[in-house]
Order: C-alpha cells, then sequence, then structure tokens
C-alpha cells in the first residue's frame, strides 16, 4: 500500500509534524497501543488517517488526552510516525483557545507549581529534605538537578520521595563527588510542555539555562528520566547549547564503576525486575545503564519482564495528564507481570514510582502479591554499606 | 504606595461563610483588602486554589471553615487541615513562606470571631510586606 501523506502545504503544525513520515496504515501502532488495550475506540492508526484525511480537528478532546505518550506506537512504526509529537502540538494548539485545557490529576498541583516557579522573583529553599551526613554545596563541576521533588516530598504520602535525592547524593559523595544543589533550580517544564503549555516551559528553560550556564559546572546530573530528557533534548531547542553535559544518575554510576571510583561492597539480595521509564528509555534510547548498574550490584538478581526495552509497557500516567480507570487496568495488568517474575520493582524515574505506589497503596483491582517499588538510585545507595 | 494586603479568604458554605455575613450585617469593620471565594466545604480547597491565588499575587491565604468535629460533611474541615498542613512546607520551599497561609475556623455565629480572624491575619501580612510573586508595577 502506498504510504499516505497529507495535503502539501498544511498550515497546521500538527500535520507537518505527522507529514515528515509517511504512515501505511498497518495498524501496529494500535495494537501496541496501551491505551487501545483498555478503551478499543481510541486508535492512533484511525487519528492518523482521519487527520491526514479531513484535518487534525476530527481528533476529539477526550482522544486528545487519553494519549499517554508514551511512545510505544512509534517505537513498533514501519515509518516511525512521530505520534506523540503530534498530540504535543495538538495539545499546544489548544492552549491558544483555552487557558486551562490539561485534566491535570491531584487539582492541578504540579501545573500550578510550574507557573510559579516561572515567575521572576522567587527565592526557594530546596535544601530542606537534605538531611545530615550528606554533602552539598553551593558551586561545583557537577550539578545534581532536583527537579520536582523537594514539592513532591510530604504531599504524596505514600511514597517518600526524598529517598531518591538522598541516595543520589549519598552515592555521590562516595565517589567524591560534592554536588551543587541550587536554589536557583526551577521545574525542568516537562509536564508543562507535554500538556501544551509552550509558554510556561520556555520561560522556565530560559531561567534554568540562565543559573546552569553561570555556575561554571561541567556536567549536570538528574535522577529523574523527565528532567533528563527536557535537558538534554527540549532545551537545546529553545536555548542553544547548555554548556554543560547532561547525565542520568544510571550513566554517572556506570561511568564511576568502571572507572573504579565507586564500589559497591555490600551485598543486596534481592530479585528485582526493571520498568524502562517512558522518558529515558523510548524518548531517550538509554536501556544499558540502568541494567548496567543493576548488574554491577552484588545480590542483585535480575529477572527481565516480557515486554521490555522499546516494547516496555508505559506506567500508566504521562505528564499527570491521565489517570482514570483505564490507567488502572493498565497499572494492575503492568505489576502483575511484575509479580510473576520478581518481588521488587526498580525504576529509574521518580514518577514512575509514584504512580506504582500510589496504585499499590489504593485498591488494586485484583489483589496482587507483595511487591516493593524501587528506585535504581536508592538500590545503588543501599549496596555501599 | 500604602496599599492594603490582599487577602484570598477561602469559606466554607455552613460555617466560614456565614460567619463573614454576620460581620458584614453586624457592620465590624475588617480589612478592605479581604476577597472571599465560597466553597461548599473547605475540603474542596485544592492546592490549585491556594497556589494560584499567590501566583496571582494575593499577599494571603486564609482558609475559613467549621470547627473540628463541626463539619457539615463530618470530616471535610479535618481533610482541609491536613491539606493545608502539607502546602505549608510547599508555600515555605517556594519562598513564599508559610506565614502567608493560614487555615482557622469560624462558626456560623462568630461574625465577631470572623472579623478578628481576618484582621489579625491581615496584620501579619501588613508586617510580612507584600509577596515576593507580586508582580510589581
Amino acid at each position: 500500500m502506498e504510504a499516505l501523506a497529507p495535503p502539501a502545504g498544511a498550515p497546521d503544525e500538527a500535520l507537518r509534524i505527522l507529514a515528515q513520515e509517511g504512515c501505511i496504515q498497518c495498524n501496529k501502532c494500535t495494537m501496541n497501543c496501551p491505551v487501545h488495550r483498555v478503551d478499543v475506540t481510541f486508535s492512533p492508526r484511525k487519528t492518523i488517517l482521519q487527520a491526514y484525511l479531513g484535518g487534525s480537528d476530527a481528533l476529539s478532546e477526550r482522544d486528545l488526552w487519553a494519549c499517554l505518550t508514551c511512545g510505544e506506537c512509534q517505537a513498533v512504526c514501519a515509518t516511525e510516525v512521530p505520534f506523540p509529537a503530534f498530540i504535543r502540538a495538538k495539545r499546544e494548539a489548544l492552549r491558544s483557545v483555552r487557558e486551562r485545557t490539561a485534566p491535570c490529576k491531584h487539582g492541578g498541583y504540579k501545573e500550578i507549581l510550574a507557573k510559579i516557579m516561572a515567575k521572576p522573583n522567587l527565592n526557594q529553599d530546596r535544601r530542606g529534605w537534605i538531611g545530615d551526613g550528606l554533602q552539598v554545596a553551593d558551586a561545583g563541576d557537577v550539578i545534581y538537578f532536583t527537579g520536582c521533588m523537594p514539592y513532591l516530598d510530604g504531599v504524596f504520602t505514600y511514597t517518600d520521595t526524598a529517598r531518591i535525592g538522598k541516595a543520589a547524593i549519598k552515592v555521590m559523595n562516595a565517589a567524591g563527588i560534592v554536588p551543587m544543589v541550587s536554589n536557583a533550580e526551577r521545574c525542568c517544564g516537562h509536564d508543562a510542555l507535554w500538556n501544551g503549555d509552550r509558554e510556561t516551559f520556555e520561560t522556565l528553560a530560559r531561567r534554568n539555562v540562565e543559573w546552569i550556564r553561570a555556575s561554571g559546572a561541567k556536567r549536570l546530573v538528574t535522577t529523574c528520566a523527565e528532567c533528563y530528557s527536557m535537558l538534554k533534548y527540549e532545551y537545546p531547542k529553545v536555548v542553544g547549547d547548555l554548556n554543560v553535559e547532561v547525565v542520568h544518575m544510571t550513566q554517572l554510576i556506570q561511568e564511576l564503576v568502571a572507572a573504579g571510583k565507586l564500589a559497591f561492597t555490600k551485598p543486596v539480595d534481592l530479585t528485582v525486575t526493571y520498568q524502562d521509564p517512558c522518558r529515558l528509555g523510548r524518548h531517550s534510547k538509554e536501556y544499558d545503564a540502568p541494567r548496567a548498574v543493576l548488574r554491577a550490584i552484588p545480590g542483585v538478581k535480575l529477572v527481565e519482564m516480557d515486554r521490555i526495552r522499546e516494547n516496555s509497557m508505559c506506567c500508566g500516567v504521562g505528564a499527570y495528564a491521565n489517570c482514570d480507570a483505564q490507567t488502572k487496568f493498565l497499572q494492575q495488568e503492568r505489576l502483575e507481570e511484575a509479580a510473576s517474575k520478581a518481588e521488587n520493582l526498580v525504576t529509574a524515574c521518580p514518577h514512575c514510582r509514584i504512580h506504582f505506589s500510589c496504585y499499590l497503596d489504593g485498591q488494586p483491582v485484583d489483589p496482587l502479591p507483595d511487591l516493593k517499588i524501587i528506585d535504581v538510585t536508592d538500590l545503588a545507595a543501599q549496596a555501599l554499606g | 504606595m500604602t496599599e492594603e494586603p490582599q487577602v484570598l479568604t477561602l469559606c466554607c458554605n455552613w460555617c466560614g461563610y456565614n460567619a463573614a455575613d454576620q460581620a458584614g450585617a453586624a457592620k465590624i469593620p475588617y480589612s478592605p483588602g479581604v476577597r472571599i471565594v465560597r466553597l461548599m466545604c473547605t475540603g474542596m480547597a485544592d492546592p490549585y486554589y491556594v497556589l494560584r491565588a499567590f501566583e496571582r499575587g494575593f499577599d494571603g491565604v486564609l482558609v475559613i471553615g467549621c470547627h473540628p468535629g463541626q463539619c457539615h460533611y463530618k470530616s471535610g474541615n479535618l481533610q482541609a487541615r491536613e491539606q493545608t498542613d502539607r502546602l505549608l512546607g510547599v508555600v515555605q520551599a517556594l519562598g513564599i513562606g508559610a506565614e502567608r497561609l493560614r487555615m482557622d475556623a469560624a462558626s456560623s455565629s462568630e461574625g465577631p470571631r470572623f472579623a478578628e480572624i481576618v484582621n489579625e491575619f491581615t496584620e501579619t501580612l501588613r508586617k510580612l510586606g507584600p509577596s515576593p510573586l507580586k508582580e510589581v508595577a
């Protein structure tokens, strides 16, 4: 079948993104879409066809927010049609019509935090969660970009978010690195961008880049897959070169272990399985570093799930835009898969951890065996003794 | 310029708002910078409402509900208390200052108490000065 292409010279930005690749209507996207499994009316293939034939306005608002933007459709697509980017452009177009569009969960908490952090005169205190015995500095070669962690800690009561940050600083300290944690840091803008609020995202990007460039640091470490994908791939599109090398914590640990600067001495006897976060995996193509860290820790036995790497299943929530009955079924499905392989599910994104912990904290659809959700950085810190 | 501190007051329909109404009917003076938004219950005072007020440049946010144990919906005010306590840390970390967010209770017959809470809070805000998020014209 000949590849479909939208009308030439289409003014619609969303259509222009779709037009970069031609869809051959093979339906692989829909067959792999997690949302389609629980809601058959949601179909990326159908949406693309409608967009090509009748303009992308045919996309219903419900479908617009049902998409998890996890990128499974694009990963299996023969011509790599950028469906998540198309959805993002459509959300941006909707924002120009209405001020508040995203059905943000948690009563819009993350959305409004990003907006406040986009303000110029802020005097934040971002270090409240750092406990005794951990060393951080006001300046240095390595920046630790904490993300929204200080604001999630204490609000999401079912999971101790600061644990990841403390673990990251502990690991860095053990390798002789005293990271810089800046009070000037702002939200990375991930949720704003993926929920169509480009204006807030760009403001945040500019404010962040200002202090990052001024710090003179060489590297920037994040423990969050979302911050990583933003700083590494989206910021340069808006503000140009950041003058720092952006690395994810797992990449840093892998490097430190290989260079002999970090040694895991205490065995952690756990059977674990690994959840690829969509922002680190499919969006940033980093599948190996977290696994290398898990293999480097003595005692840890890594058992892979059936759907991993490019085919990994989403945790069910993207940018806090979707959390409903569908999400709960997806989470049940994924956690059952994880529980059939190991007692511990390790992930490299604080948000996967929050969403899965939330599900386990509430009333699961069906009873689940005991399963712990751990961050890979946390596990590494435990192995330090 | 000496401007009255702008206060967003989130009042529940059953106690806080009636108290405000009574204060008005009894002609008890209170700060003119107070803006009242009536909610059915303080339990629905989303973090979004509170933080949005600060984002819009309000100097302080006051949540006024029923006394503990007297909520029209049994436990809404206790939820609001829990929520507000959690938000205090967030407001402090954002650099706005925990003193700018307060929760208190006034029953439907406590008009003078309402005026007292509001005036005391406004006084605190006056000492603190304008919110750091306030756009300077």
